[in-house]
């Protein structure tokens, strides 16, 4: 029983070693600069994900050629820690503006602000609600996937040699609500645009990593008769990707450029210009022009969302018939002769 | 004196342990950050410097006690248990539920309820890891593993499937009513009273193990369990019962972290409580009271890390490169100890045969 308070006795003097030496370690990075000071958070790692690179490309460019200070702050996979990690951020209170990109990060930004509401944020891909706080920046996925949905259904009219199966498919990292009210069935109107016998494979991962298991439902979808797949599933999509080019099959991507992932095996990519969009609120929160909790939607027309035709892969792999349809198709959207809503007020 | 000089011994030996996490955390840091001063400081007295920090460093702390405890529990009784992760989880899980289906229940009840539920699921969890060595003598450190890692799937399906929150982007269940949320004792910090509540735990274990006869029992099957066999204990029994109560109290971290801090069950909310917990007894022995001072530079080690990555240029993936070398480290000390047993016997063999 004479062991706690031994330990104890030699704990307590490193302990207060520690402080001692820490307190008299003088106090660094007193900030002389007042310039306009940036943080970025990634929900995720930078590396392996183009959307948050491009994110953090577009914040740096913009915030170098205004003299602004950026620090990038990557989250890590496990979400029960991004709002501690965000917390913290907004805490140091050097930040003019707090930028992050992904869906859930408006709830989790909304309670940090109740802790600090003179903390300013900006979430790309997030959509904003009424009384928002939090600026927002929201792309049409509805047009997105209503054009991936189109090109989907040509390709699969395109393949009907003989066989009766009309179908594609699409594959998801988890179901949550742009999914569910935008990307689906923009996705199913755009290919009932094209023939409205065409059916919808849909299924979900779980997660947005797990490449074997992607794979394994991929093969199942192809051999139950789809000809394309778009997936939107991170780091999985990789797993569909194999499971086409076993099949013989095709993919379609999502948002950023992917034609050269597996040239002839990604036919088709949409692309979510969120550097650009990175660029133009940065650009305006520095000037001081970008209104708190404002809530932007933009889409095809206002050209942060397009389908990628100008590829040398997609010009080389994709059928001129199929060409031709769909550029009609993309030119319509371009000049905003149609378009769709982006509407996910919940 | 030959007792004195081994818990001496081994109190050195984890002080350089310690030393050595320190000084490989500091020179990666010198290695790959490109601002080193302010890396080195806030690695150092980031942990101190607001009371934001110190309050997660302090819940980072009352989880790790729960996980290290529940881990020191089943040490003391010579078994192993490596399922914390599952069983922490699962702990959660069941107290989301039970406070999902039920929100109409009072607060202290539904927080006692939700508590009692996650304890029960998370020590009946381990417990049939017990149960099988008692009755068919499967290795409960192999059994553990993989009934949490099943677990985990089955509860990463019902997180993200039947009981997700569709209206959220994060993959997590539905929240819990506002109710039975642990009151945060310095906001907006973590930190909420299941501190407290893991600091008696600490208490109530170590009356158990010391000052009961059932404590003092299992302490004698730990130490050599033939012995008390033929003395007439009942070993089977604290086989399955020290398990028992170790996926308990890992269910209690569980319920702590959804009640006091995320309020919902989010997917994975247990990484790095779990296999922390077994680092964290590693150090403290098998003594519980070792856990606190343990858990501490523990938590320390965390909030550096994730101060450091804030403050200054700190690469994410050094935070877990660190806690890897942390636990490198710690069990090969533990390899170290038993490669000197060995020595010691094949000296003696030798000494036996000239």
């Amino acid at each position: 029983m004479n062991r706690p308070p031994k330990i104890i006795q030699f704990l307590i003097p490193a302990l207060i070693a520690v402080l001692l030496l820490t307190g008299c370690g003088g106090k660094k990075g007193e900030e002389e600069k007042k310039s306009f000071s940036i943080a970025v958070f990634v929900p995720g790692v930078l590396a392996g994900s183009p959307t948050y690179e491009m994110m953090d490309k577009g914040v740096r460019m913009e915030a170098a050629r205004k003299g602004a200070t950026v620090k990038t702050v990557e989250g890590g996979f496990n979400q029960a820690e991004w709002s501690e990690k965000v917390t913290a951020l907004a805490a140091e209170k050097t930040y003019d503006l707090i930028v992050s990109s992904n869906p859930s990060m408006p709830e989790i930004c909304r309670e940090v602000q109740k802790y600090y509401p003179d903390q300013d944020f900006l979430i790309l891909e997030g959509s904003g609600k009424t009384d928002d706080q939090i600026s927002t920046f929201f792309f049409n996925h509805r047009e997105l996937a209503f054009l991936l949905g189109n090109f989907a259904g040509l390709i699969t009219e395109n393949r009907m040699e003989g066989n009766e199966i009309r179908k594609v498919g699409l594959i998801a990292g988890q179901e949550y609500p742009d999914m569910n009210n935008l990307i689906k069935p923009g996705f199913e109107m755009g290919f009932k645009n094209i023939d409205s016998a065409i059916e919808l494979d849909f299924r979900v991962i779980g997660n947005w990593y797990d490449a074997s298991k992607a794979s394994d439902l991929a093969t199942d979808m192809y051999a139950k008769g789809a000809d394309i797949i778009l997936t939107i599933a991170g780091g999985a999509n990789q797993g569909v990707v194999s499971a086409a080019k076993n099949a013989g099959k095709f993919v379609l991507w999502y948002d950023s450029n992917g034609y050269a992932i597996e040239p002839g095996v990604v036919i088709g990519s949409g692309v979510i210009r969120e550097d650009k969009a990175a660029m133009e609120m940065i650009s305006r929160a520095i000037d001081g022009t970008l209104l708190r909790g404002s809530a932007i939607k933009a889409g095809v027309k206002e050209g942060y969302v397009d389908f990628i035709d100008d590829d040398a892969n997609y010009l080389k792999f994709v059928p001129v018939a199929v060409r031709e349809k769909m550029d009609r198709i993309i030119s319509d959207m371009r000049s905003g002769s149609l378009t769709l809503p982006a509407g996910t007020e919940r | 004196m030959k007792d004195k000089n081994r818990l001496f011994g081994r109190f050195a030996g984890t002080l350089i342990t310690l030393f050595a996490v320190f000084l490989t955390a500091v020179i990666f840091l010198l290695i790959f950050s490109k601002d080193k001063g302010d890396s080195l400081y806030y690695f150092f007295a980031g942990p101190f410097l607001n009371s934001l920090s110190i309050g997660n460093m302090l819940n980072s702390f009352s989880l790790l006690t729960f996980s290290g405890l529940a881990i020191t529990v089943a040490f003391r009784a010579d078994v192993f248990n490596l399922g914390g992760e599952g069983q922490i989880y699962i702990g959660g899980l069941f107290a989301t539920a039970l406070l999902l289906r039920y929100p109409e229940l009072s607060g202290g009840g539904g927080i006692f309820l939700a508590t009692v539920a996650a304890a029960t699921a998370g020590g009946l969890l381990a417990g049939i890891s017990g149960w099988l060595k008692a009755r068919w003598n499967v290795d409960e450190l192999i059994s553990s593993f993989l009934l949490s890692g099943g677990m985990i799937h089955v509860a990463d399906y019902l997180v993200t499937g039947p009981m997700s929150d569709r209206s959220s982007y994060l993959l997590m269940t539905g929240t819990i009513s506002e109710a039975f949320h642990l009151s945060h004792l310095m906001p907006p910090s973590n930190l909420n009273i299941s501190f407290f509540g893991a600091l008696a735990a600490v208490a109530a274990m170590t009356f158990f193990l010391y000052y009961t006869k059932q404590g003092y029992e299992l302490r004698i099957c730990g130490m050599n369990r033939e012995f008390a066999h033929y003395g007439g204990l009942n070993t089977k029994v604290y086989t399955i019962l020290p398990m028992f109560l170790s996926g308990a109290i890992m269910g209690l971290a569980g319920s702590s972290a959804v009640l006091g801090v995320h309020h919902s069950t989010i997917k994975g909310f247990y990484s790095g409580i779990g296999w922390n917990g077994i680092a964290v007894a590693l150090i403290a022995g098998t003594n519980p009271l070792a856990v606190i001072p343990s858990a501490l530079v523990f938590a320390y080690l965390n909030q550096a890390a994730s101060t450091a990555m804030i403050k200054a240029d700190f690469p994410f993936e050094l935070g877990g490169l660190i806690q890897a070398v942390v636990f490198l480290l710690i069990s090969s000390k533990i390899l170290a100890e038993k490669t000197e047993l060995l020595f010691t016997f094949i000296r003696g063999k030798r000494g036996a045969g000239k």
